[in-house]
């Protein structure tokens, strides 16, 4: 991309209205992740005992102690919401990025390989696109085991065939054009061609598809913790915690309200930018 | 047009063909071999796999001794009568949102819609389903919080789906047992279909303005036809074409959520029986219903292929 | 009796960057039966004067007129809902693309048809006779077998064809056919142009043929209007304003076109104008041809207005009566 045109995106994405709010969100959420141990007022595995089910402050038995309430077992939900928003938000980024780099290195291969090949290769990403995540996921995590660790490995491997359709497309799309035919002619071998031709101009196309994967990776990491196929207690993750308040909806909705709207909040933020970024950097789609 | 079904059964082979090797993985796990496999490798061992799977034979589940087929049979028709309802919904009020918010371009009814889809696409569904019980189910107290009918009522499964068993025994509790199975369904249906509505909405919306830039609307109107005659007949038949599109991605997004809200609402579906069938390590149960769920995937989405090539007339004859 | 009746028409569009005046008071008349010519670049408005007289302008666009009158009634003075269907019941309007103007989902028979059903009414079987005898008029002999037939399947200049029947259903007093030849093959050009002539006798219609090419006109109109920036900038009897234009934009464009057999002096190019046609968003100050006219002098950044000269109308400060004299 060259400066003018990123300079164009950056002024559409400012203008952009609810990208911006999205942005925002996003930051004030990355940073309650960064700076949160220091700024969470308890152990987010401690359980006071003597006050469990807490409400949050603005119940009139709410107690300043516990800002945002405590769930069954005394813990401070405010501090594990934030804990919970580091853990999730560093597993987000190690999964896509994992499966990102993943997902090129098979997608720029594609380039490589025989139409037929290809083709075939192809055709089995779409049929993992086109299963549902979770069940695929749900699949992996029962051959290797219930657990964050193998949790993370199963939406690794969902998220590469994105990854590889993004990249594969955004080659194939680039070969067809008329420079790339010139450079060919120019002789220009396939891997300088990918490199020095092919490479920045699908760069557009992956980020957008980076931004998308980060909520899908947070939701389904999330869904795998609720499930009780993810992470497990006592951690203090989204997706563990709304599983852990099921049995308390009715007395103690804070336990469920509040995790749950951390990760709509993450997921919408993502989103907003992921749509933001996508109206800026894909032509494409521009008008 | 043969050549185009031959092209789609094509895909269809090789889909399944990785399915099967996918799932025949899964079956691996089992301590005891699925099938009494004659072939010593594994090569012979998935061709005998695909051959019992012709035959019906699924295999039988570790923990209750059950056949996979006909367990996962049993369950299915929950999970088809609440996705259903789900897809209803969704394309009824996602289609109505959007054709609604674009023809209010840029009014606030239009703003306020495309924001609630916003909010819509992202909402986790887990979180949602447990929202929405709290509210309709514990503090309003309308609806049921989990099930498919009270438990006072007997009913015999014959088809297995409950609407259509509750009007057949209609002679032992009259139509009340029919309206409990309704409104059972219909939290779980609302929590099911708000991801696709939203996503349904947000593409009829900006699909529809799309086409009705097009030339071809413009001649409608020089002919004088009425606005509601312009948007049924001249630009749904073509704005159609990318929301189709979007459904093969619409009902993988389903299975997931089908699989959250079953558990989220003891629906006694086929996501509730695979999640069982996870926590308790029953490999045969799991591999089958794997199989059975991509499978049906797989089929909706051809079945897709199909309907858009009959929508629109270009694929259907080449030029 | 003007047929129809147009005095300074003016649309404007509202965008981020501010108001486009695509149109800049035009005035237009057209007697019953009478060939009129519009012509311009790209961009010089006469596409969306002809959207804005067959009242098809988008939402966006925002169209006033002191005078439009059509077939003797006063359009200003009526309700959204009866200028429209004045408007649909005395005016046909074909386009550039036949193809893309055409319905892909929808058979050639399903569109003609209900464009009877609208005007003409009949049932069933009337409709589907009087379908036939159109798309017959319009030189479709298989006319059964394209009534089946979606747009792709038909050529473009079948499809100009399918759209002239559609036009002809309407029954219109006046068609406007907005570049109707552009967008084909030049064999077919001229079957199109002559079917056009041809229907307009048989009918009774008057025409508007709105082109960038001056040889289509030459031949065909009685009278032509220059547009260029949204304004008319000359207009008057064809052969006249051919044979001697008056404006040197009118003199640029007709110089600009190869003629075969032209005879060529030494050294001499064809003419063309420096630079292009300015952006609507960011017009010159004054004439506005004024930058890139090889004729402009000081007194051109004073907007020239439209004024009669021996019986045309010129918009320009200097126009080239004098220079063809000496």
């Amino acid at each position: 991309m060259t400066s003018q045109s990123l300079k164009l995106a950056l002024n559409v994405y400012s203008h952009n209205r609810s990208a911006m709010f999205g942005t925002i969100v996003l930051a004030i959420v990355i940073l309650m992740a960064l700076i949160g141990p220091w700024i969470a007022p308890h152990d987010p595995a401690q359980q006071f005992s003597d006050d469990i089910l807490t409400p949050p402050l603005w119940h009139s038995a709410g107690d300043f102690k516990y800002f945002l309430g405590t769930d069954d077992l005394g813990r401070d939900l405010l501090s594990r919401i934030l804990f919970g928003a580091r853990l999730s938000l560093k597993l987000t980024l190690i999964v896509v990025f994992i499966a990102a780099l993943i997902g090129i290195l098979l997608g720029a291969l594609t380039a490589f390989l025989s139409a037929t090949v290809r083709s075939l290769v192809m055709r089995m990403m779409d049929l993992l696109l086109s299963l549902p995540s979770l069940l695929l996921a749900i699949a992996i995590v029962a051959v290797i085991g219930p657990g964050l660790p193998n949790a993370i490995y199963a939406v690794i491997i969902v998220l590469i065939p994105q990854f590889v359709r993004v990249t594969q497309s955004a080659i194939s799309e680039e070969l067809s054009k008329d420079y790339v035919m010139a450079a060919k002619l120019d002789g220009a071998n396939r891997t300088r061609l990918l490199f020095n031709h092919v490479w920045p101009n699908i760069v557009p196309a992956i980020i957008v598809q980076l931004t998308f994967s980060f909520s899908t990776a947070l939701l389904d990491i999330a869904a795998l913790g609720f499930l009780g196929l993810g992470a497990q207690p006592p951690m203090a993750e989204w997706g563990t915690m709304l599983s852990e308040s099921r049995a308390f909806i009715q007395f103690a909705p804070w336990t469920m309200t509040l995790p749950g709207l951390a990760i709509f909040l993450t997921v919408l933020s993502i989103n907003l930018v992921g749509d933001g970024l996508r109206d800026a950097l894909d032509p494409r789609l521009n008008r | 047009m043969a050549k185009a079904l031959f092209k789609q059964l094509m895909t269809l082979l090789v889909s399944l063909l990785g399915l099967t090797v996918l799932t025949f993985a899964l079956s691996q796990q089992t301590s005891t071999p699925l099938h009494p496999y004659q072939s010593s490798n594994l090569f012979g061992q998935y061709f005998e796999y695909i051959g019992y799977l012709l035959q019906g034979e699924w295999g039988v589940s570790s923990i209750h001794k059950r056949d996979v087929l006909s367990d996962f049979l049993h369950h299915f028709p929950a999970t088809i009568e609440l996705i259903s309802f789900a897809i209803l919904f969704a394309l009824l009020f996602g289609l109505g949102l959007g054709i609604w918010a674009a023809s209010k371009r840029g009014k606030w009814i239009d703003q306020f819609l495309m924001t609630t889809t916003l909010v819509g696409y992202s909402m986790p569904i887990f979180w949602w389903g447990m929202l929405l019980v709290l509210l309709f189910s514990l503090t309003l107290g309308w609806t049921p919080v989990a099930g498919r009918i009270d438990y006072i009522y007997d009913i015999q499964p014959v088809t297995g789906f409950m609407l259509i068993d509750t009007l057949i025994t209609q002679h032992s509790y009259g139509m009340s047992a029919f309206a409990n199975a309704l409104h059972h369904l219909l939290l779980p249906a609302i929590t099911l279909s708000t991801i696709p509505m939203a996503i349904i909405a947000r593409m009829t919306r900006s699909s529809l303005l799309s086409v009705l830039k097009a030339e071809y609307i413009r001649t409608a109107r020089s002919k004088g036809l009425n606005w509601q005659r312009i948007i049924w007949i001249h630009a749904l038949r073509n704005a159609f074409q990318p929301i189709l599109t979007i459904s093969g991605v619409q009902i993988s997004i389903i299975m997931t959520g089908v699989i959250l809200t079953e558990y989220i609402f003891a629906w006694p579906g086929v996501g509730k029986w695979l999640l069982e069938a996870v926590s308790r390590r029953d490999y045969a149960s799991i591999q089958g219903g794997v199989l059975a769920l991509s499978f049906f995937v797989v089929i909706f989405n051809l079945g897709l292929d199909l309907l858009a090539s009959y929508i629109n007339p270009r694929l259907r004859r080449p030029s | 009796m003007s047929l129809l009746q147009i005095e300074n028409l003016s649309v404007n569009f509202n965008t981020d960057e501010g108001t486009i005046c695509a149109v800049d008071n035009v005035k237009l008349s057209i007697d019953n039966g009478q060939v009129i010519g519009v012509i311009g670049e790209s961009g010089s408005g006469k596409s969306v004067m002809a959207l804005a007289i067959a009242g098809l302008l988008s939402p966006a666009a925002q169209m006033k007129a002191d005078l439009f009158t059509l077939d003797g009634h006063d359009l200003n003075r009526m309700s959204d809902t009866d200028r429209q269907k004045m408007i649909t019941d005395n005016i046909s309007i074909i386009f550039q693309e036949p193809t893309s103007s055409l319905n892909p989902s929808l058979t050639i028979g399903y569109q003609l048809d209900e464009t009877i059903r609208f005007h003409e009414g009949g049932n069933k079987s009337q409709r589907k006779e009087r379908a036939y005898q159109l798309l017959d008029s319009v030189g479709i002999h298989d006319a059964k077998r394209r009534y089946k037939e979606y747009p792709h399947q038909l050529s473009g200049g079948l499809n100009q064809r399918v759209m002239i029947a559609i036009a002809l259903a309407c029954q219109p007093k006046l068609l406007i056919a907005d570049e109707p030849t552009t967008a084909l093959d030049v064999t077919v050009q001229s079957q199109i142009l002559d079917l056009l002539l041809k229907l307009k006798e048989e009918h009774n219609m008057a025409l508007m043929l709105i082109t960038h090419d001056f040889s289509i006109l030459s031949e065909t109109t009685q009278k032509v209007h220059v547009m260029y920036a949204g304004q008319v900038v000359e207009s008057g009897r064809t052969y006249n304003l051919l044979s001697q234009p008056y404006h040197p934009y009118t003199k640029a464009l007709l110089e600009s076109v190869p003629h075969f057999g032209m005879r060529y002096k030494k050294g001499r190019r064809l003419f063309n104008l420096p630079g292009s046609t300015p952006p609507m968003r960011n017009l010159p100050v004054g004439c506005y041809l004024g930058p890139r006219c090889p004729y402009a002098n000081k007194q051109c950044v004073k907007a020239p207005e439209l004024t009669g000269i021996k019986g045309r109308r010129v918009r320009c400060h200097f126009p080239l009566i004098e220079e063809e004299q000496s």
